[in-house]
């Protein structure tokens, strides 16, 4: 985890998720996290850096309440460049 | 004889059961048979409760279904990992237009992808799936860099590939593969969450190979 404790609780508190899914779903300073559970109300965290880490839905629900930008969506989504 | 895909896992002492006492923590390793010669095409350990949970869940999807986005599917030639891969190029002004394309890549990718299969792993994006009327299993070469950097120089030097193999023997196989690692858990397992969660997955487990009995 690139986040100081402090920095990580808050992103977890503030974290989003979907009613099929355990994980949590966080952003800070243009990251998105993953908090996987591990057990009741205990996670770890690391960040989301390739697709298929955060549901699409999520990532949707970021990009329209503001939370995370067009460029962020993209990294998480689109593949672009050559190999 | 067509190809065997082996998911081989076993029970394994938890590095971090410190932190994390509850994992059923396990080694997997991907190995394809083809002719006599066996490919190990990963291994790695990692909770695999993620792994029985993936499986009892997708299993229908990832044995069944063919790529199939929005009338696009993979080219002539093409492997579902390129296939995927080139899918995801495609870009939309149009919000809502590209929030439906990337559901539908998404639902695709939670059911045929090893990282969906474990999240959190440092594993390759390989795809597993029903293609040209078997089972393949396939890699694109990966070009995401953020992935896996404790073991990028391995995986830098790997091309694409693409398998096809037996997808009825491999669905048994890691079927019981499953159940074996999840007993060891209800058996001796340390940890008593760890113990139950074990014997609710191997109980849900069962009741999906019942109902591929009934269908």
């Amino acid at each position: 985890m690139d986040l100081d404790d402090a920095t990580a609780q808050r992103s977890l508190n503030e974290a989003i998720g979907t009613e099929d899914e355990k994980q949590l779903y966080g952003y800070s300073a243009g990251k998105v996290y993953v908090f996987q559970p591990h057990l009741d109300g205990v996670y770890h965290g690391y960040p989301a850096t390739q697709w298929g880490n955060v549901p699409s839905k999520i990532l949707q629900e970021m990009l329209q309440s503001g939370i995370i930008d067009r460029d962020v969506y993209n990294q998480l989504t689109r593949k672009v460049g050559g190999r | 004889m067509a190809n065997q895909l082996w998911f081989k896992l076993k029970k394994v002492a938890n590095p971090y059961s410190e932190t994390h006492p509850a994992d059923l923590w396990g080694q997997l390793d991907i190995l394809i048979l083809t002719g006599k010669k066996a490919h190990l095409l990963l291994q790695t350990q990692w909770n695999l409760e993620t792994l029985a949970e993936w499986f009892t869940k997708n299993q229908a999807a990832f044995s069944q279904n063919e790529l199939l986005i929005q009338e696009h599917k993979p080219l002539p030639g093409e492997s579902l990992a390129e296939a995927f891969r080139r899918l995801r190029t495609y870009d939309f002004e149009e919000e809502a237009v590209m929030f439906r394309w990337d559901e539908a890549l998404d639902d695709y990718y939670q059911q045929h992808s090893l990282r969906a299969a474990l999240p959190g792993a440092n594993v390759p994006g390989y795809i597993i799936g029903w293609h040209k009327g078997a089972g393949e299993i396939s890699f694109e070469g990966d070009s995401d860099k953020n992935s896996y950097p404790t073991q990028r120089d391995y995986y830098a030097n790997l091309k694409q590939w693409s398998y096809s193999f037996d997808m009825a023997d491999f669905v048994t196989d890691l079927q019981q593969q499953l159940k074996d690692f999840l007993e060891s858990w209800t058996e001796s397992g340390a940890n008593q969450v760890a113990r139950t969660q074990a014997s609710n997955l191997l109980k849900q487990l069962s009741e999906k190979a019942l109902d591929k009995v009934l269908v």
